[in-house]
């Protein structure tokens, strides 16, 4: 960017004061647009607003397709309008249309979220075409396809006029947005962030995966219900078929158009999908806006050419959506009957295109333009403290067995580690180092044998069982939390302490000054002291490091060497894989050598280096290539 | 044959190897030692195309074939054995080995008999393949998953053959196998590039060797030379 | 035999019949998840516009031996094309993205069904003769011996191609590696985009043989994908042949709970038996358990 503005307020605090302004904006807004036509516009958006930022916890928080959104709506505004005709007060009615798609959506949940990406979708697309065929075939209570009728009752002894109605939707998508924001910014938020991220390292490292998945789809059917309670009161009259798919479509269409993991996002969204039918009913001005669509998505690939390169198919696919969406807005005989084409072509290039959605593209150039006061750094405190120091076995793994098919990874392993021993676990490549770890750490499910670690017997084969009888790990191939930044990697991990104990990890790991850069930006040697840093902050009693030093610096090793060496002295039982010997000498009290899934070898680092067994795993033997040679020579002759 | 330049590649962020210039001589047998981790299997799978190298240029047969993808620097007879053997588990035997040959072979029809010749001596040289050829690759031993994949890679007829890693994982008397077998295909004429981390037995078996550290060249020369050279042992034991 | 019993065998072969049209479109399912780990949330649209394009191609005259292979290629191109412009991207860059975009695409193939074809249903012209074969008191017509037949000998064909030839054997080891395909020189784009082109052939190639039963209309095959998806989920996506067991199972479920429950509570069971499925088998239908690998 050519120029930008240093505004001396923090980004959080000018976010607040755009919602503030456009919240008394809209709030406003009846008093200059005046007439029912209007009005049912903005009530329509405040309730799709509602409902879309309920959408967003699942589709763009946890980052699963959620198709049962639409019928959670429907089944909330059944129930307030079953609620109302048995003339239960307003508060209630809508009481029992949040409970209306909560308790299914819960139920749905629960089996549901174990499952990923087309699974998931599937299980909500079921969901909602067994909802829509329930509120169809059950006659005697929703009237079934004839739809069912309502009058708005008062509030309170207030009467709800259509004014007053939007100022409670207004008031209602208000409360929403706050709680959503609150919710997601906690603790609780980051970690449906983290599990996004890697499901592997939530797990490892105790956050647990499906109770936060549970609660995010829960959060979200519980907006969908009060959303749903809203709209019976807003048209009086319901349908079946009104929930359905196209429902559905429209409004991912919303959420994908608005951006993902953004409340103003939902709000744009929900403005675009109330709008955009309105706009096909205008010919000139709808082929004004896909024109302007066109050229906008045309300038990517413009630009791509006159840097000489290639325009990828992210840029050139919208282009082509667009230019469909074109030709049909100015040459179909009726637009209206291309509706849901349309949808399509737009959805299409808003989902390659765009894949932050208008609010996400919108914020990107809002940061570059505006310099925001940074966020002040926490004051540190905390770090390691020494466990406890009792004698006995830490960990113990007895004839472990795990094979992949013909290979056998690990084979009839057992290994003791006392408790603040540091033990190295070091091999030729392919030995089953790391196959050990994930066995011992829950990752794998061991063919036989039983591992035990401070006299507790994980659940075999679950991360969270093994994690909770006092382990922690890193992992070699790294696994960071791409969408947080290193305090809140950190935060999300800790069982106790707030964010100047976070702060104090950073600290220990000497990550103090990148506390606010996104893990997606860190190098790779910080993100292998963060995975550390990480480990610590759940407090372990035993500590598990695949590969630390690998690919890092000779610098980066001697600060490994030291952060190690520190937890050590605190009393940490630690497992230490391996490459780099010097480490090993340095740290370890024992040794481990293992070579094609066995143990060959233990012993201190020095009685191990000079083992011949050992040098012959890592160095192969002269012996072999001369015999092989001398063989083939015998066979030739 | 094969000529790296100044090849610099890695997986996002950080690169593995930086700077790194090798050449393979026809007819040659050239070894890469380095520890693990030292950046030997980003180099080679940058030289097969299955990685974009980020900087450097890479030439066969004189011909450059940096950005090209995996399958058509195949198909141009630079083959590359890649590490922890992944062979075709659900596929049989045979099926495997045909696979080797894909480019060759027709579509449709007599493909296996197109084919015999090849197998024929793919199975003379690893008679446990024969015996197995309808059994599920991914049920055999590791040792044996060498073999195929060796054998599914001579299908090819390649010019240059790359091994990384042969022996990873695998028992010391298989490891003597799995050179006997290198060492045969060297005599039939093979051109090969051999990543190992076995140094006394890949500098016993090659002509000329690259030392890598750190995801550089450190020591270069003749295989002969560096084995007698204190700094190959050092490179190791720290 | 009680002629209330009687009623109820015939409702459950003719569903069962039916059901074999739902492994077929499973069996594309199948195909492209093995290839490339993602399935066509699109596909009931292909069968819709596998039977428009072929009604179409009656229509000017083809007689029905050119007619549906003139779908079948058409097909093969719609799914040639969902793979490119919906899937590759999406699945490079490893997000859910690509279940969005086949949604998407199929939604305008339902739009401009309606805007090309009409909003009606049609008939579907078939050279079978009239009338029904009886079978121990039980009827079957023509048309719904043309499913059974064409929807086995469409998975027979595929399936043989897939072991006996080379791009078939060439398809499977995509499935297994795809970097080691490609280090056998087997371009695996092209893999999978053939694939695909032959999961969306046996798409429309069902749409043919279901119109004549079904009609022809911009929403029959609404909930086709849905419940192939049942089928292919409980048959796994694995297994070759318990997906015909699992469609004559659902065919037959469909059709006696519309007759016992009434004729809205037909697609209930299908549903319930995905939702089971997936909750019972969080693995997942798609098979085996998956080695997470870190």
């Amino acid at each position: 960017m050519l120029f930008h503005v240093n505004l001396a307020l923090r980004e959080k605090t000018a976010e607040r004061i755009m919602r503030l302004t456009l919240f008394s904006g809209l709030a406003t807004l009846p008093m200059i647009w005046h007439g029912e036509y209007a009005l049912g516009l903005l009530t329509l958006m405040a309730v799709y607003g509602v409902l879309l930022i309920g959408l967003d916890a699942t589709v763009g928080y946890l980052g699963q397709i959620n198709l049962a959104q639409a019928a959670l709506f429907g089944l909330g505004a059944y129930g307030t309008a079953l609620a109302i005709q048995a003339e239960v007060s307003l508060p209630l009615a809508l009481l029992v249309g949040i409970a209306a798609a909560l308790i299914p959506g819960v139920a749905l949940a629960l089996p549901a979220l174990r499952l990923e990406g087309p699974q998931f979708a599937l299980s909500t697309l079921s969901f909602a075409t067994l909802s829509v065929i329930f509120l169809n075939e059950s006659e005697s209570v929703t009237n079934g396809a004839l739809g069912l009728s309502i009058i708005r009752p008062s509030l309170l002894n207030i009467l709800l006029d259509s004014t007053r109605f939007y100022w409670l939707c207004l008031m209602v998508l208000f409360v929403a947005w706050w709680a959503s924001q609150l919710l997601l910014r906690s603790r609780f938020g980051l970690a449906i962030e983290a599990l996004r991220d890697s499901p592997t390292a939530t797990d490892a490292l105790g956050i647990g995966t499906l109770r936060h998945k549970a609660l995010a789809f829960a959060w979200g059917s519980a907006l969908a219900g009060l959303a749903g309670a809203l709209h019976a009161l807003n048209f009086g009259y319901l349908q079946p078929a009104a929930f359905g798919y196209d429902l559905m479509v429209i409004l991912l269409l919303g959420t994908v158009f608005g951006g993902r993991r953004n409340q103003w996002g939902a709000f744009t969204g929900a403005a675009v999908i109330t709008l955009l039918p309105n706009l096909l009913s205008n010919r000139t001005l709808f082929s004004f806006l896909v024109t302007l669509g066109c050229l906008l998505a045309i300038v990517p690939p413009i630009r791509a050419l006159f840097s000489r390169k290639t325009p990828s198919f992210r840029q050139t696919a919208p282009v082509a959506a667009m230019s469909v969406a074109l030709v049909l807005a100015l040459f179909a005989s009726n637009v209206e009957e291309w509706r849901k084409g349309i949808f399509a072509l737009f959805l299409f290039a808003a989902v390659v295109g765009l894949p932050d959605g208008i609010a996400g593209a919108v914020t990107a150039i809002l940061r570059k333009l505006i310099r925001f006061a940074p966020d002040p750094l926490p004051v540190a405190s905390g770090g390691i403290q020494p466990a406890n120091s009792s004698a006995g076995l830490a960990l113990q793994a007895s004839k472990l067995r795990k094979s992949f098919g013909g290979v056998k990874a690990v084979d009839n392993v057992t290994l003791k580690i006392m408790k603040g021993e540091t033990h190295g676990l070091i091999g030729p490549n392919g030995s089953g180092k790391t196959t050990l770890v994930n066995l011992i750490s829950g990752l794998y499910k061991p063919d036989s044998g039983s591992v035990e670690i401070f006299g507790v017997r994980p659940i075999p084969g679950s991360l969270m069982s093994a994690f909770l009888a006092g382990s922690a790990r890193t992992f070699q191939n790294l696994q960071p939390f791409s969408g947080l930044t290193a305090l809140e990697s950190i935060m999300v991990c800790q069982r106790e302490g707030g964010i100047s104990e976070a702060m104090g990890w950073l600290n220990t790991a000497g990550l103090q000054e990148k506390a606010r850069l996104r893990c997606s930006e860190m190098s790779y040697g910080d993100l292998r002291f963060l995975e550390i840093a990480r480990a610590l902050a759940t407090r372990p009693y035993v500590l598990m490091l695949d590969e630390p030093a690998a690919g890092m610096s000779k610098p980066d090793i001697i600060r490994l060497v030291d952060l190690v060496t520190s937890i050590k002295r605190a009393g940490i039982t630690i497992l230490l894989i391996e490459h780099h010997q010097d480490v090993i000498a340095e740290l370890c009290d024992l040794v481990t050598v293992m070579d094609g899934g066995q143990l060959i070898a233990q012993g201190t680092p020095e009685q191990v280096r000079r083992n011949k067994k050992v040098i012959e795993a890592y160095l192969g033997s002269d012996e072999t290539a001369t015999q092989a040679k001398s063989e083939m020579r015998t066979q030739l002759c | 044959m094969l000529k790296a330049e100044n090849l610099c590649a890695g997986y996002g962020g950080d690169d593995a190897i930086r700077e790194i210039s090798i050449e393979v001589v026809e007819g040659s047998c050239v070894a890469l030692v380095g520890a693990n981790g030292a950046g030997k299997s980003t180099l080679v799978k940058s030289l097969c195309g299955l990685l974009t190298p980020s900087k450097g240029k890479i030439f066969f047969d004189e011909k450059e074939i940096t950005e090209l993808p995996a399958s058509e620097i195949a198909r141009r007879g630079l083959c590359l054995c890649p590490e922890g053997r992944r062979v075709f588990a659900p596929l049989t035997v045979e099926e495997n080995l045909l696979l080797g040959a894909y480019p060759r072979l027709p579509s449709f029809g007599p493909f296996r008999k197109a084919a015999s010749g090849e197998l024929k001596r793919i199975y003379d040289m690893f008679p446990k393949l024969e015996e197995r050829r309808s059994q599920q690759a991914g049920s055999l031993s590791g040792g044996e998953q060498q073999m195929l994949a060796i054998g599914r890679v001579l299908m090819a007829r390649p010019r240059l053959m790359i091994l990384d890693e042969p022996s990873m994982g695998l028992a010391p008397v298989v490891v003597k196998e799995v050179f006997k077998a290198i060492l045969s295909l060297r005599n039939s004429g093979i051109t090969i590039l051999l990543s190992e981390q076995f140094a006394r037995s890949a500098l016993a078996i090659s002509d000329n060797a690259y030392i890598i550290e750190r995801g550089r060249v450190v020591l270069e020369g003749s295989s002969t030379d560096l084995a007698k050279n204190p700094g190959v042992i050092e490179a190791y034991l720290g | 035999m009680n002629a209330e019993l009687l009623a109820l065998i015939q409702m459950a072969v003719g569903g069962g019949l039916m059901g074999m049209a739902y492994a077929l479109v499973a069996y594309g399912f199948q195909l492209t998840y093995a290839a490339g780990k993602a399935v066509n949330f699109g596909q009931g649209e292909l069968v819709m516009l596998g039977a428009f394009i072929g009604l179409s191609l009656a229509g000017i005259g083809l007689p029905y031996w050119a007619a549906v292979p003139g779908a079948m290629v058409a097909g093969a191109a719609l799914g040639w094309f969902v793979e490119r412009a919906a899937v590759r991207l999406a699945l490079q860059q490893r997000n859910e993205g690509w279940i969005l975009l086949t949604i998407i695409v199929g939604l305008f193939g339902v739009s401009a069904a309606e805007n090309i074809w009409g909003r009606e249903d049609k008939p579907f012209p078939v050279p079978w003769p009239d009338g029904a074969l009886e079978f121990f008191g039980i009827s079957v017509t023509w048309p719904e011996l043309a499913i059974a037949a064409g929807a086995l000998g469409m998975m027979a064909l595929v399936e043989l191609a897939k072991r006996y030839t080379m791009p078939g054997i060439a398809v499977q080891a995509v499935s297994a590696d795809p970097d080691s395909a490609e280090l056998c020189g087997i371009r695996s784009k092209s893999a999978i985009s053939l694939s695909w082109a032959v999961s969306g052939a046996a798409a429309a190639f069902a749409g043919t043989i279901i119109a004549p039963v079904t009609t022809v209309g911009p929403t029959m095959a609404a909930a086709l994908t849905l419940k192939a998806f049942s089928v292919a989920v409980v048959a796994g996506l694995d297994s070759g042949f318990g997906l015909v067991l699992a469609g004559i199972a659902l065919g037959s479920a469909e059709n006696l709970s519309g007759f016992l429950l009434g004729s809205g509570w037909r697609e209930a069971p299908g549903l319930i038996l995905l939702i089971l499925a997936l909750a019972l088998r969080p693995q997942g239908i798609f098979g085996k358990k998956i080695i997470r690998k870190v």
